[in-house]
């Protein structure tokens, strides 16, 4: 392990506990001092979750502003924070609300960003070295930073969590922080009912798209996903715009990326931006009406025909050959 | 800059901000060096842009107002900034100056707000949810961070009420509604509304808007604050990734032979069991 030119701090934030945890263990995997940073009225059990998850100290921030999450009163104790004590990076979770509030801190600090890593580690020199994705997933970036820190996101996945260790011992440093009250406000929330589905850790993805005519259609993706003990997934106008299926669903530059052994996909064109969610697939099989459509290109199987007819003929044909 | 407007809603000034993007389905690797072929590509309009100015021009149609569109790009960008006038923009502003080159995102948020700053008076600056080419919804919240300001990202849908802006956001967890007074930043998704395709009157009509360039001297930027020079991120390298896939076609006598072939396919590569 290439250890870092200076005794700076790495700094990791996110509002979603299992990224938290991954990039508590991406902080040490780079060989420096991790430090969490708690924000929020959050409880002194999960300040020490933190540590025997890999912290070796946890920032506890405080303030009247910081309960709920809010990119302009966060990013602010961020910079007041990160101002007087100069980590070397702040390390976030590629999420919806990372990467409001990761251009927030870096823009008011002056320093570089690099968003949607999938790799970062440090050069010969101890330098921080980044990868991610570019051009719709034709290219991979590397990128480093002059600046003297550095606001990372992080793409959900890309560490491992540790195992976590209760004897850990971590310092702790409490902060309270003034800042000013947000001046967006939250009217409502309507939470989605959180499925089980765990689609980037899943063996076979049966995934649907457009060509889907209405919702009580997707039960046939669910019978062929059903035989094959695998997961459905959707691309994103079924998700996002059609809502039929939870965002968690949502396979593409903006949902999640995958990496199963095979991939079916039924009635989706492939546009470039699902094409780099299922890059890491074993197996690519697509069934579309149109033998010109991008995922036929980017298939090992092509099956040209409706996937009304194909779906469940496959379905069918999956459990005699399975004996199911 | 610009004060809280406590008023009730009848005009809104309107920035949209739009990138000149690589046409990322038309880019080549060259089959030698296995290098991308970045400058050789063809450029476009950076596809959910399309929702911002959409957007944009629909809330100028509906209370009034502008829409100015501005665009960063150190090369000739005619063609997207034709695109966003015959969409419906009144103006267009083109941050052009060769030393552009390769600005990181904090750097083109800049130039940015230094555009915005000289325009003046603006309650609105729309920008889409990313690019289609990079996707790394950086700019907007840099450009709200630097002329502090509220920001609202992955807006889903957008209204007036009084005075405030009501926007729904489409998040991981859920929708959630949240409320801000103008001026504000706000990212939109792809979902928000479906872009326009302008007519031929339209197009015509783009000869006759005004179309501003303003390089880094107008914008107040030394050379050496912008571009390569100007940036913390430096670009080390970019390599082609690319996947290589069987492309069989599935053929079979009738539908449930062809079927049963590609389940068969699939049991001898292993993937099912």
């Amino acid at each position: 392990m290439i250890l870092s030119k200076t005794d700076q701090e790495i700094w990791v934030f996110s509002e979603n506990q299992s990224t938290f945890y991954e990039l508590l263990a991406g902080g040490r995997s780079l060989g420096s001092k991790v430090c969490a940073v708690q924000i929020g009225n959050k409880s002194s059990e999960e300040t020490k979750d933190l540590i025997s998850m890999g912290a070796d100290k946890v920032y506890v921030i405080e303030g009247p502003q910081l309960s709920e999450f809010q990119p302009e009163p966060y990013s602010e104790a961020f910079v007041t924070l990160a101002s007087r004590e100069r980590p070397e990076a702040i390390l976030l979770g590629a999420t919806r609300r990372g990467r409001e509030l990761a251009p927030r801190v870096a823009a008011a600090m002056g320093i570089g960003c690099v968003a949607d890593c999938t790799s970062i580690l440090r050069d010969t020199e101890g330098t921080l070295v980044m990868e991610r994705v570019a051009y719709a997933g034709k290219g991979l970036a590397t990128l480093k930073s002059t600046s003297q820190s550095l606001v990372c996101t992080v793409k959900p996945r890309v560490f491992e969590p540790l195992s976590s260790d209760p004897t850990r011992e971590g310092e702790i440093q409490r902060e309270v922080v003034e800042v000013k009250p947000p001046r967006v406000t939250l009217v409502r929330r309507e939470q989605r009912p959180k499925g089980k589905v765990n689609l980037p850790e899943a063996k076979i993805v049966v995934s649907g798209g457009r060509g889907f005519k209405k919702k009580e259609d997707l039960i046939l993706l669910q019978e062929s996903a059903d035989i094959l003990g695998g997961e459905i997934g959707c691309s994103r106008p079924l998700s996002s715009d059609l809502g039929w299926l939870p965002e968690e669903h949502h396979i593409g530059i903006s949902g999640i990326s995958i990496k199963p052994q095979l991939y079916i996909a039924a009635g989706i064109s492939g546009q470039l931006h699902h094409l780099v969610g299922i890059r890491d697939s074993r197996i690519v099989a697509a069934i579309n009406t149109d033998k010109d459509a991008p995922i036929m290109a980017a298939s090992d199987y092509a099956l040209v025909g409706d996937l009304y007819t194909f779906l469940p003929e496959l379905t069918k044909a999956f459990r005699k050959l399975l004996n199911r | 800059m610009i004060g809280n407007k406590e008023i009730w809603i009848e005009t809104v000034d309107i920035v949209v901000c739009f990138k000149q993007a690589i046409n990322e389905s038309e880019m080549g690797v060259d089959k030698q060096s296995g290098r991308l072929l970045l400058e050789e590509t063809p450029t476009k309009m950076s596809e959910f842009d399309k929702n911002a100015i959409e957007e944009a021009v629909k809330m100028k149609e509906l209370h009034g107002g502008t829409v100015t569109a501005i665009t960063v790009s150190p090369v000739e960008a005619k063609k997207v900034i034709k695109e966003a006038l015959a969409m419906g923009c009144d103006r267009a502003v083109h941050l052009a100056d060769q030393s552009f080159v390769q600005s990181d995102t904090l750097v083109t948020a800049s130039l940015l707000a230094a555009a915005i700053r000289k325009i003046g008076s603006v309650d609105l600056i729309l920008f889409a949810e990313g690019s289609s080419d990079i996707y790394s919804c950086q700019v907007g919240p840099s450009v709200a961070q630097l002329l502090d300001l509220p920001q609202i990202t992955y807006a889903n849908k957008l209204t007036f009420d009084g005075n405030k802006l009501v926007a729904e956001r489409n998040m991981e967890e859920g929708l959630e509604v949240v409320e801000t007074h103008l001026p504000c930043v706000v990212t939109v998704t792809n979902e928000i509304n479906v872009p326009r395709f302008p007519t031929l009157m339209q197009i015509m009509a783009t000869s006759k808007k005004e179309i501003l360039e303003w390089n880094a001297i107008a914008l107040g930027f030394r050379p050496e604050q912008v571009g390569n020079q100007g940036s913390a991120i430096q670009i080390l390298k970019i390599d082609a990734l690319t996947v290589k896939r069987k492309n069989i076609l599935v053929d079979g006598g009738n539908d449930s032979e062809k079927a049963m072939n590609l389940a068969k396919a699939l049991q001898k590569e292993g993937v099912i069991q």
